[in-house]
């Protein structure tokens, strides 16, 4: 017996040790049997090709297993290459068999320090792996081991910046960017390569002095410390080689005297050249932000006819509650449209930018605003489906009092702090892309945060706020399909195809869990 | 900025919890002094752990000192609270205040200035410039601590118009001499305006649930979602359900009359009812 295990394991390492390579040339194609990037392919849609499970047989769908990866919550969209699934959590990551849910490796780091509050998960390149701790270090793994390759700090942690983001590969090209919780930073997002991770190029967020985009602030000073930290992965188009993500709140991030004007670029949507960091456009979605928006939500990628027209767009469902359609070869504006109530803003602007209303800036003694700062929605990954061309977002609903506590003329940090008054229901909401009109809207209770997933199945997957996995009819909202995973979802589902049998992989807490259908 | 609001407050309330705890579990023979300093520790080891690079509080003396000995001598340049000032650089933001510890970075600076950049020598003592040290990175801490701020005055409103308000939206469920008597005596401003804007209501929300057969059930709500629901009716016992399309739910929240009147508050509403409930001492 002991052999015969011998034996297998040696197998298996013959399997690990040539099988699990990722071509970058793989994450363009549309997505179907495999899922090799965060966003699955470089759209952001989160649609996939597979149809095997569709509204007819989903109430079939077994668990074929799950696996505990610990009490920390999987906010990672898990990667699945060539039968592996790679995910992570802060300072953790594990290899496991997409099939069997059987752990092949587990990676762990001592951490120095940085904040805590998740990891997006990883990308891929060849044999390697890559992720980012919350001590700013860019870790390269062995796919097929485990084992660590190289590691290089990405940001100054004395300074408070701290590394979330999941890495996007894009040919030769690992991009990641730090976050900022409070200090007075500038945000940056960096290409590394993925050999030996050299640094390529650094693009800042803020302009230098004398750059277009500085008259937009005070002073250098302000500029030089002005945020705009990039959260989250971004999306790439291959034929106009451009990338695309959004930028942060601007710093100090609620007191705004300090740094009067628009204060590019943070809050924007960027368009750049991956292989040299320069800028091809940008878009402001919230001009001056004083209630911390962001405005690093997915920006997702889509074709479509606009009077006649063939466009290549692009849409955002943004924190601020506005749902942005742009013109994504030179980022000229197309539609804005609320999607959630709110009461911040008094009007849109010429080119589509919300107008700010004074008087719910922060205040000394407070103003109500809706929603919180937790904002529309948030982290959770949207999805776009092309079959109905509807977008499809988690949208979270809030009310919080504003007060702004640093009145002096230079505030620092934060400056001020908002009060949560009301929670109220979650929902997922669709958008039609071309007009904005919200088609349906599907409640999902308080505390949902979970992303969302469309397959050519004609299914929606998603989850509510009280541990039940959806799947909904993405033309009417529909509940097809759920099961009680009794644990909230805190990230995107995913599907994928082994064998000719595809796989629906859902996250909850730090559970994850495998169904398909039965085999006959 | 923060993307897990849930996420934070959640911890700030393990926080609290963990405080209580690690004070309760004292020897009893310790003095107050002790326990209060226990109690500090503990919070502050606390909130390192959700912000762990945090900078640690520093002696409150020593930062009363070095805030005198800041402004006096650096003030002129680098501004009295350290923000920047005339030609002197913001040292709150700066990356040598940042990666400074105890003053292995700063105290050069003070003692041998930056003579390039303008910035001349100082000759304070061993103790001033610990002082100042101390006094800058406090600033540091309290700038990046966005639950310690303090919220300014909040009762800025006019209080015959706030009990004007209160008499025609709030009078009906809620009295001046009966619950709400003494109601400014109890809270702090702000929190009194945190709690009757966003109250927790003591009260359990009221499920009635009507099942297809016409059958129907109610009492205090336990869990609802889309899918089933549960309730402890009058006797106390506890009944679940699995919803059909056909049954119907109602659900009596007690807080819905505040969630209606806070999507209607102006926010000359609130400071004014702020003000008058500021009255009721």
């Amino acid at each position: 017996v002991r052999h015969y295990l011998g034996l297998c394991t040696l197998l298996m390492l013959r399997i690990s040790l040539f099988a699990q390579d990722l071509d970058p040339i793989e994450i363009a194609k549309p997505l179907t049997s495999i899922w090799p990037t965060y966003n699955g392919d470089y759209s952001g849609r989160r649609f996939s090709r597979l149809w095997q499970i569709d509204a007819q047989n989903v109430t079939s769908l077994r668990l074929l297993w799950t696996f505990d990866s610990g009490k920390e919550p999987i906010k990672a969209t898990p990667l699945m290459v060539d039968g592996v699934l790679y995910f992570c959590v802060p300072d953790k990551a594990w290899a496991v068999d997409a099939k069997t849910g059987r752990q092949i490796w587990y990676w762990e780091t001592k951490t120095r320090g940085g904040t805590h509050i998740g990891s997006r998960g990883l990308g891929m390149y060849g044999k390697w792996l890559f992720l980012v701790t919350p001590d700013d270090y860019l870790v390269s793994l062995d796919a097929a081991t485990g084992k660590e390759r190289w590691r290089k700090e990405i940001a100054d942690l004395k300074l408070d910046f701290f590394s979330t983001v999941a890495p996007v590969v894009i040919r030769n090209h690992v991009l990641v960017s730090p976050s900022i919780e409070s200090t007075d930073n500038r945000g940056y997002l960096d290409s590394y390569d993925p050999d030996a991770g050299k640094l390529q190029w650094r693009w800042y967020s803020t302009p230098d002095p004398g750059q277009p985009g500085a008259e937009t602030w005070p002073n250098a000073e302000a500029a030089s410390h002005g945020g705009g930290a990039i959260w989250m992965p971004g999306t790439y188009d291959p034929q106009l080689n451009l990338y695309y993500f959004g930028t942060g709140n601007p710093q100090p991030v609620m007191a705004g005297q300090g740094r009067q004007g628009d204060n590019l670029w943070a809050n924007c949507i960027v368009a750049l050249d991956p292989d040299t960091g320069k800028m091809a456009w940008y878009y402001q979605t919230t001009p001056h932000d004083t209630h911390d928006w962001d405005s690093a939500e997915t920006p997702v990628l889509f074709d479509t006819t606009v009077n006649g027209q063939p466009r290549k767009l692009l849409a955002q469902a943004n924190r601020n509650g506005y749902f942005f359609v742009l013109d994504r070869t030179n980022g000229k504006h197309i539609l804005t449209a609320p999607f959630a109530q709110n009461n911040w803003a008094k009007g849109i602007d010429p080119q589509g930018r919300p107008i700010r209303d004074l008087s719910k800036d922060p205040q000394p003694a407070g103003a109500l605003v809706f929603p919180s700062e937790a904002g529309a929605t948030n982290w959770f990954p949207p999805a776009f489906d092309p079959q109905t061309g509807l977008f499809y977002v988690t949208v979270t609903r809030s009310a919080a009092v504003f007060y702004l506590t640093d009145t002096s003329p230079k505030p620092e940090a934060w400056g001020g702090i908002d009060k949560t008054v009301w929670s109220g229901p979650s929902s997922i909401e669709a958008i039609n892309s071309k007009a904005g009109r919200i088609a349906w809207e599907h409640s999902t209770g308080q505390g949902a945060v979970s992303g969302l997933l469309t397959t050519a199945g004609r299914l929606l997957f998603g989850g509510d706020g009280s541990g039940n996995a959806l799947a909904l009819d993405p033309l009417t909202g529909k509940t097809l399909w759920h099961v009680n995973l009794n644990q909230v979802m805190f990230n995107g589902p995913i599907t994928y195809e082994i064998n000719g049998r595809q796989y629906l992989l859902l996250a909850a807490s730090g559970k994850l869990f495998a169904f398909a259908l039965p085999e006959h | 900025m923060t993307r897990h609001l849930v996420h934070i407050l959640g911890a700030a309330t393990f926080v609290a919890g963990c405080t209580v705890v690690l004070t309760a579990q004292l020897p009893g023979n310790q003095s107050q002094g002790d326990s209060a300093m226990a109690r500090k520790h503990s919070e502050d080891d606390s909130l390192r752990s959700v912000y762990p690079n945090l900078p640690p509080n520093q002696d409150p003396d020593s930062v009363i000192r070095g805030k005198r000995v800041f402004e006096s001598n650096c003030g002129f340049c680098h501004g009295a609270d350290a923000t920047g000032g005339n030609g002197g650089p913001d040292l709150v933001r700066s990356v040598l205040v940042n990666h400074d510890e105890k003053g292995n970075l700063i105290a050069p600076v003070i003692r041998e200035g930056r003579i390039s950049k303008g910035m001349p020598a100082f000759s304070l003592s061993d103790t001033q410039v610990s002082d100042a040290v101390a006094f800058l990175h406090q600033r540091n801490r309290d700038a990046r601590l966005r639950f310690s701020y303090k919220i300014p005055n909040v009762a800025i409103g006019n209080a015959a118009d706030g009990k004007a308000y209160f008499d025609s939206h709030c009078g009906s469920c809620h009295s001046v001499s009966g619950d709400l008597a003494g109601v400014a005596g109890k809270y702090p401003p702000d929190e009194l305006q945190q709690r009757w804007l966003g109250p927790v209501s003591q009260e359990p929300a009221q499920l009635t649930i009507t099942l297809p057969s016409g059958q129907s059930y109610a009492g205090d709500l336990q869990y609802v979602d889309e899918f089933s629901a549960s309730l402890y009716d009058a006797k106390g016992i506890y009944h679940s359900f699995y919803l059909s399309a056909e049954a119907r739910v109602q659900i009596t929240d007690p807080l819905e009359t505040h969630h209606k009147l806070l999507r209607e508050l102006s926010d000359r509403d609130l400071h004014n009812v702020t003000t008058y409930l500021e009255t009721l001492k």
